[in-house]
């Protein structure tokens, strides 16, 4: 095992058993590793049981990227500028439940900026939906009773036009 | 297929929501309904929003009708606009001034005939929620006794709207009696009453900037009132601003500013002064607004969020005023598309916020 700790490598297992190698740096994102690794709970691979390979390895790249340092000023601009169109780029997947997934992700793993760029993307692609269909992307019951309905609605009407 | 995603991550989604979004979504459960309703979430929504939308308000007269236009201020200025309707008591005021712009919230100030009594009003309207509140203002000093000036703020630390009420008896000797009043409380409290520090004019138009409303005078100060304190304070102005009938508080970048207009020639220009970071910096003069090849008198009504300049200029040849955008690096001029009777425009720039969303529309006596 390597002395370096800006080289040591973590092991993350993801629920469908497939290994990934990260390092240490950039892996420490994840307050939920973090703590893991804090706790000595690390010496093995990290079972990460709520997490598919799949999305696990888009987590990855998002760590890794957010974990590039510019050398100087000048870079840094250039990479805030890229960063921000990759995190833009990041977002716009295919299939919304993969969204989905990532937003479940960066909850448990707790990786905040990833948890606030994914809960945006979703507001922004629920702000202009209807009532019903927002229930229906979420499973929520609609539980008001058909009258009470009614009156909340009828006490911001405007928002409905 | 809808995964199931926690209520925890759902209110995380909800804070990232437009103001209009959360209206409507109030009906898609009692949880949601509940979460959005919350006071603290009313209170604090556009702090903790990463990118809250900003807005311009204005306000004018077309054909004898008074009309509201709000103009999204974002990269699209100003192609989204719409229209809105004030509401009751906001439509019935009379004489109407419009006050102030803090956290989403503008404040008129006008007669309001309620029965077969006539009332000076407040009303506090926050139009990204449609709901407006009007409060009575007790004991309005005119003519020979005195005078009455209302500041308008939001208590930082509560999120309170606040007004204060200074009434200026000038006979038998100088006497200030001021209250205040929170919309939580719904009452007026007596802060000061006595001989003001300093004995000035004090002019109505007043600016709201980092807890502190600002008040211009016709002396060589401006007078200032802490909302987190209740106190009154002064801050100096350059020489040349003093005994000027123009001057005017502002806010501009986020910092207290002055607008002094002058006369270049046959032109008028408007110089816009600010005092950096708030403190006791001087004033000095950031850039002046010079509408080239216009002989006819100008305003500034305000500033963007990206610190371009709204002007009302007047037509040279009509009876109309047209809002346009002028551009201080560059001096550049653009037409915002609203044209309307003269000097009957205003216009606020305002964020959305859920201030008010608790109140119905409603007068407090």
């Amino acid at each position: 095992m390597s002395s370096s700790s800006s080289s040591k490598m973590i092991e993350l297992r993801s629920s469908d058993g497939e290994t990934f190698h990260v390092e240490e740096t950039v892996v420490l994102q994840s307050e939920t590793i973090k703590q893991m690794i804090d706790d000595d709970c690390a010496n093995a691979a990290i079972p990460l049981p709520n997490v598919t390979s799949m999305t696990l390895a888009k987590v990855i790249e998002y760590i890794k990227k957010h974990a590039e340092k510019p050398k100087d000023d000048d870079d840094k601009k250039v990479a805030e500028e890229d960063l921000k169109k990759f995190d833009a780029e990041f977002v716009k997947v295919d299939q919304e439940s993969m969204l989905f997934d990532l937003v479940r992700a960066a909850n448990y793993l707790n990786i905040k900026s990833l948890l606030d760029l994914t809960c945006q993307a979703v507001a922004d692609s629920i702000k202009d939906l209807s009532v019903e269909e927002v229930r229906k992307k979420f499973n929520i019951q609609n539980d008001f009773t058909p009258e009470e309905e009614a009156k909340v609605r009828k006490e911001n009407a405007w928002a409905f036009d | 297929m809808s995964d199931y995603i926690p209520f925890e991550i759902q209110s995380e989604i909800m804070k990232r929501l437009p103001v209009k979004s959360l209206v409507q979504f109030r009906s898609v459960s009692k949880q949601w309904k509940s979460f959005i309703d919350c006071p603290e979430f009313i209170k604090t929504y556009h702090i903790n929003h990463p990118n809250p939308k900003h807005h311009l308000l204005v306000r004018y007269k077309l054909g004898s009708v008074r009309k509201y236009t709000s103009i999204i201020d974002d990269n699209t200025f100003p192609q989204q606009k719409f229209p809105l309707t004030a509401p009751e008591p906001l439509n019935s005021l009379r004489y109407t001034l419009t006050r102030g712009s803090v956290d989403g919230l503008l404040c008129y100030y006008g007669l309001y005939q309620d029965v077969d009594l006539e009332t000076h009003m407040v009303v506090i309207w926050n139009p990204s929620v449609r709901k407006c509140v009007g409060i009575v203002i007790p004991n309005v000093l005119r003519s020979k006794v005195g005078y009455t000036r209302i500041g308008f703020g939001v208590c930082p630390r509560t999120n309170d709207p606040k007004l204060v009420k200074i009434n200026v008896v000038q006979t038998p000797s100088i006497c200030w009696e001021v209250q205040v009043f929170t919309l939580s409380s719904r009452v007026w409290k007596t802060v000061f009453t006595g001989a003001p520090l300093r004995s000035c004019t004090l002019m109505s138009e007043h600016v709201f900037v980092d807890a502190i409303i600002y008040w211009s005078t016709r002396g060589s100060f401006i007078l200032s009132f802490d909302l987190k304190s209740d106190k009154f304070g002064e801050v100096s102005i350059p020489e040349r601003f003093v005994r000027t009938y123009g001057q005017r508080v502002v806010k501009v970048n986020g910092s207290l500013g002055l607008l002094e207009y002058n006369k270049e020639g046959e032109m008028w220009v408007c110089g816009v002064w600010m005092r950096k970071d708030h403190v006791n910096n001087p004033f000095t003069k950031i850039y002046t607004v010079k509408v080239e090849g216009k002989s006819v008198f100008f305003k500034v009504l305000g500033f963007r969020n990206n610190g371009e300049v709204l002007l009302q200029s007047d037509d040279d040849d009509s009876e109309g005023s047209q809002i346009e955008v002028y551009e201080p690096s560059s001096g550049r001029i653009n037409s915002v598309g609203i044209s309307g009777e003269r000097l009957t425009f205003s216009a606020w720039w305002y964020m959305e916020t859920l201030l008010l969303l608790d109140q119905s529309n409603s007068i407090i006596h």
